[in-house]
């Protein structure tokens, strides 16, 4: 009797459990859905008193203007280049530090730790006319160094704090065992810690990239310059202050996205097994 | 023989010396910065693949080959996040030689005394190109007038003739080759055809205009006698009785359900959408609201429906008015003589009376007397819209404060649309707090 | 054995080198020199030292400031338990199903953030439009009357709280999916046998074994709410009559509307110091486990 209470039970919070996580997933896709359907459709029939949750008479003209009036495939490349240099070295300098901070015991590492988590909680708009006023002296305006070196200081501290708390979960002994072996720092580092945390280095990958991909603030500071604009810099061109081009807006949004998507899939068993690591056991 | 050679040489380096002294003024190669917010994409603004700074390039590169010792790097900034990035510069003391701007920012540079007054580098003469009262128009404090004006819109009402026809009452609609009509006409109008037509709405009167368009909502105070900024004293002028009647209009039409619903929250930049899709028969609007207007129904975005263009309805006694906002071009302040002289000159340029036609591309009017006629034969709503030129109401944009402390007036905007102050109360807080932000202002 | 603290150290330092020169140079820097603005009395002309005026300007004469900073709190409040707390119990749901669907489930949550939040506000701010939205059109439909959404002062702050929180659930979902897999299937089947039902075993096995990516998205999120942003930009602009105002959305507005960067420099000092208080709150109860 207790037994089939138990399965009862079971399946009506099954049940019920099912249905709220389908309406919130629903709920989550909804906008997404939304652009998809009224970017093929003219402006005059996407605000219609009974909407169209598909186009009745669908259109390609949203996408055909977006990729005609606008640089939007150079755009895509600045964006690619930006996202994909400072996404390599997030991870890369990430792993070193991350590393050091947890595995070498040297003096400072606490302070220096704090020091970079603080850093994250200023907010970028704050920092705004001082990094100007350093990109300044530094002449780096409109130059990838401009956009991608201030944005790989911007994820670092993340980046770090990410691969530090999934370095302190690798057991000690996998260490010791390459050091009694005779391996130096380096060694170790390249033979047994990358090994281990490659899943936190592709879930950080992917974090970086879709952050910078979609960064629009920092972007649109340092590039004023058509050809060195980046896809969110682009998009926001099409708004201007007394009419927004509503359809070429979303045409751009959801090409915008469709690299991200494919990003997320293509390494998506990575980010769920490297961010569960770090963030269970930190 | 020798002393003569001799003499023969120096007097021949001495010539040459002068000459080339002579050519070497302004031959030496500069390099100016032109910030552009355009207006329009595209160089004449008809093109498929037009973007934003097309037409400043054009110019640029023009003038570069007119003058190959000169060349003009151009920035585009686009009005949503621009201002944040050239306020960043500015703070940073990077500074641009040429801008190329609207009115709200460039009067804010001119009573910061960053940019060199017109008459230092324009002659009467080439001030006579303009319409009259174009830099009376412009002038600050100290009675100079710092930027050229190129293009302005002039604020009118869109009507949606095809639904007035619909519902019967096209004759309630201005007749005359004036086309003016009172508060009273205009209400009868707009609430007749309301009620004849289903689920539309007579305007889309909105309250939130901490991103700008608050001239269209301003409009009914000033077609009142009424104003907001006074320009005379500096100070608001909202606290008189014609701001009151016109504000009592407004508010008539949003207790009697004429206004589109969520008018408290809706942006200027969402208010002409609505009249495009057809949710509201009229719409208080700037020409290029109306050039996109049938931009679009060109390339089939919007319905095909008739659209006429009327002025903004006034109160009883109270003559047709309308406001502008220009924008032009302004020479930056600078150390260096060479790039001051040719940021001049390419001002000129740009302002000259060969290049006055291209504002069409924006669809706006020209300030200029050569092209006073750019419409004729083409559009009579833009016809008509460039006689209101002569009807222009001052905005305050001239008074230091103006640009943040419109802005103010939001909040209690939305009171007076919801309903929770009344127009005395909100005539007084805002005189209150505007007058106070003023006073404290400094640039 | 010096010898050997010193190569750790030495190493230690190199290692960590290339990330401190460009945090120091990039965040660090910006960081003091944004102290230093906030000092001064500074606009597009001028540069004044007025020692701590801003702070004291900011609470005690600024009346706005204080409603962004109640608003800020508020949403915080708001925003943070429902974030932690819906998407542990989703998760919860998600670990259930079956490996492709729980992939699919976990993509459709990722999506906002993906999209990012521009796209996301615009399609929410046609969605909660009163004359042609969807929200309004599936009310008429019940037979019911339209609400307000944005243009009223109480629905307004409920409805950002809402496009916030679902462009936000994203990636707590996929953490908590993540840590639910990795907690022992042992407890659960013991607990079975001793007759607990699933919300005690929810109680008493999931959610202490979550304890530590708890924390981790709390402070994430929290950091999140503290700095909203951008749907208020995008869908309100504070209003209306301020109701919706936070933190940043003045900071914002007085650095480049109004152009007081001193000001504004001050205003980002304090966000900074109330962040890091919450946050250093949030390290100490971990340290208690």
């Amino acid at each position: 009797m207790t037994q089939k209470l138990h399965l009862f039970r079971k399946k009506r919070s099954g049940i019920f459990g099912t249905v709220i996580l389908v309406i919130f997933a629903l709920i989550c896709f909804f906008p997404f859905y939304w652009a998809i359907n009224s970017s093929f459709k003219t402006e005059s029939d996407m605000f219609l008193k009974v909407p169209q949750w598909i186009p009745l008479k669908p259109t390609l003209q949203n996408y055909e203007l977006m990729f005609n009036k606008t640089s939007f495939p150079q755009w895509g490349l600045n964006s690619l280049l930006v996202s994909a240099a400072v996404t390599v070295f997030v991870c890369i300098f990430s792993s070193l530090t991350g590393y050091a901070m947890a595995k070498i015991r040297f003096r400072g590492a606490s302070i220096l730790f704090g020091v970079i988590v603080v850093t994250m909680m200023l907010p970028k708009y704050s920092m705004l006319i001082p990094l100007y006023t350093i990109l300044k002296n530094l002449g780096w305006f409109n130059t990838y160094w401009g956009i991608a070196i201030p944005e790989i200081a911007g994820q670092l501290p993340f980046g770090i704090f990410l691969i530090r708390q999934f370095m302190l979960s690798v057991p000690r002994d996998l260490f010791e065992a390459a050091q009694i072996d005779g391996a130096g720092e380096n060694r170790t580092f390249i033979s047994v810690a990358v090994p281990m945390i490659k899943p936190a280095i592709a879930s950080l990958a992917i974090l970086t990239f879709v952050r910078i991909w979609n960064d629009y603030l920092w972007q649109v500071l340092v590039s004023t310059k058509k050809d060195m604009m980046t896809v969110p810099v682009g998009l926001a061109t099409l708004q201007s202050e007394t009419v927004i081009m509503y359809g070429q807006v979303l045409a751009g949004c959801i090409v915008s996205s469709v690299p991200l998507i494919i990003v997320f899939i293509v390494f998506q068993k990575y980010f769920t097994k490297g961010i569960s690591a770090g963030a269970v056991k930190g | 023989m020798r002393k003569l050679i001799a003499l023969l040489l120096a007097v021949v380096m001495v010539l040459s010396l002068a000459v080339t002294c002579a050519a070497e003024e302004h031959t030496s190669d500069v390099e100016l910065t032109f910030w552009a917010v355009s207006k329009w994409n595209g160089i004449y603004g008809t093109e498929a693949d037009g973007q934003t700074g097309d037409w400043e390039r054009y110019m640029a590169e023009k003038f570069h080959e007119m003058y190959p010792n000169v060349t003009i790097n151009v920035e585009v900034y686009d009005t949503k996040n621009g201002p944040a990035v050239m306020a960043s510069a500015i703070a940073a003391e990077t500074y641009p030689d040429i801008v190329h701007d609207a009115n709200t920012r460039l009067m804010q540079y001119s009573n910061n005394g960053f940019l060199v007054p017109v008459t230092e580098y324009m002659t009467e003469e080439e001030t006579a190109t303009f319409a009259a009262g174009t830099f009376d128009s412009i002038r600050i404090a100290d009675g100079n007038a710092y930027f050229v004006p190129y293009g302005t819109n002039v604020m009118a009402i869109m009507v949606n003739k095809t639904l007035f026809e619909q519902a019967g009452c096209a004759d309630l609609l201005p007749q005359g080759e004036d086309r003016t009509w009172s508060f009273d006409e205009y209400y009868t109008a707009v609430s007749t055809a309301c009620a004849n037509l289903e689920g539309v709405y007579a305007a889309p009167l909105f309250a939130d205009i901490s991103s700008g368009g608050d001239m269209y909502t301003w409009c009914w105070i000033y077609a009142a006698g009424g104003k907001m900024f006074d320009e005379t004293t500096n100070r608001m002028g909202v606290n008189c009785e014609e701001t009151k009647t016109g504000l009592a209009f407004w508010k008539k039409i949003i207790d009697n359900g004429l206004a589109a619903p969520g008018g408290a929250a809706l942006k200027a930049g969402d208010a002409a959408p609505l009249f495009y899709q057809q949710q509201v028969i009229s719409c208080p609007c700037a020409t290029v609201h109306y050039s996109r207007l049938v931009a679009g129904q060109a390339n089939g975005t919007y319905a095909d429906f008739d659209c006429e263009v009327y002025a903004v309805p006034h109160a009883e006694g109270v003559s047709t008015i309308s406001c502008a906002d220009p924008h032009g071009f302004a020479v930056w302040k600078g150390t260096d003589a060479e790039k001051v002289y040719w940021a001049e000159q390419f001002v000129k340029f740009l302002a000259s009376d060969e290049n006055a036609a291209f504002i069409k591309a924006a669809g706006e009017v020209s300030y200029k007397i050569c092209a006073q006629n750019l419409y004729e034969g083409q559009d009579d709503n833009l016809v008509y819209m460039s006689t209101l030129m002569d009807k222009l109401v001052p905005s305050g944009s001239s008074i230091p404060g103006y640009t943040s402390c419109r802005f103010e007036v939001t909040p209690y905007y939305q009171q007076l649309y919801l309903g929770e102050i009344d127009i005395d109360t909100f005539c007084e807080n805002v005189e209150e707090v505007c007058n106070d932000y003023l006073e404290n202002y400094e640039p | 054995m010096n010898r050997k603290r010193l190569k750790q150290d030495m190493i230690g330092i190199a290692y960590s080198l290339p990330s401190l020169i460009l945090i120091i140079c990039f965040m660090v820097i910006p960081i003091i020199m944004t102290f230093d603005m906030s000092l001064h009395n500074r606009t597009l002309k001028k540069d004044v030292f007025i020692g701590f005026d801003n702070y004291t300007r900011l609470f005690t004469k600024d009346i706005t400031y204080q409603k962004a900073l109640t608003n800020t709190f508020l949403y915080v409040l708001v925003l943070v338990p429902s974030i932690v707390f819906i998407s542990m119990y989703l998760s919860s749901v998600i670990v259930r199903k079956s490996q492709k669907a729980g992939a699919f489930y976990r993509g459709l949550f990722y999506i906002p953030t993906i999209a990012s939040g521009v796209t996301v506000s615009i399609i929410w701010s046609w969605v909660f439009n009163p004359v042609t939205g969807i929200a309004n059109y599936i009310i008429s439909v019940f037979g019911g009357k339209g609400l307000e959404w944005f243009s009223g002062r109480s629905t307004a702050f409920m409805c950002v709280c809402i496009v916030s929180f679902f462009c936000s659930i994203g990636q707590p979902v996929v953490l908590y999916t993540a840590a639910l897999n990795g907690i022992d299937r042992g407890y659960y089947e013991a607990a079975e046998i001793d007759g607990a039902g699933p919300f005690k075993q929810f109680i008493h096995i999931t959610v202490p074994g979550l304890r530590p990516t708890t924390l981790y998205i709390t402070i994430i999120t929290a950091v999140n709410a503290f700095q909203i942003f951008i749907p208020i930009q995008l869908l309100t602009s504070g209003g209306p009559v301020n109701s919706t105002i936070s933190m940043m959305f003045m900071l914002y507005k007085t650095a480049f509307t109004d152009f007081k960067f001193g000001y504004a420099a001050a205003m980002g000092v304090i966000l900074l110091i109330l962040i890091s208080i919450f946050s250093v709150v949030q390290f100490i109860l971990q340290r208690k486990e």
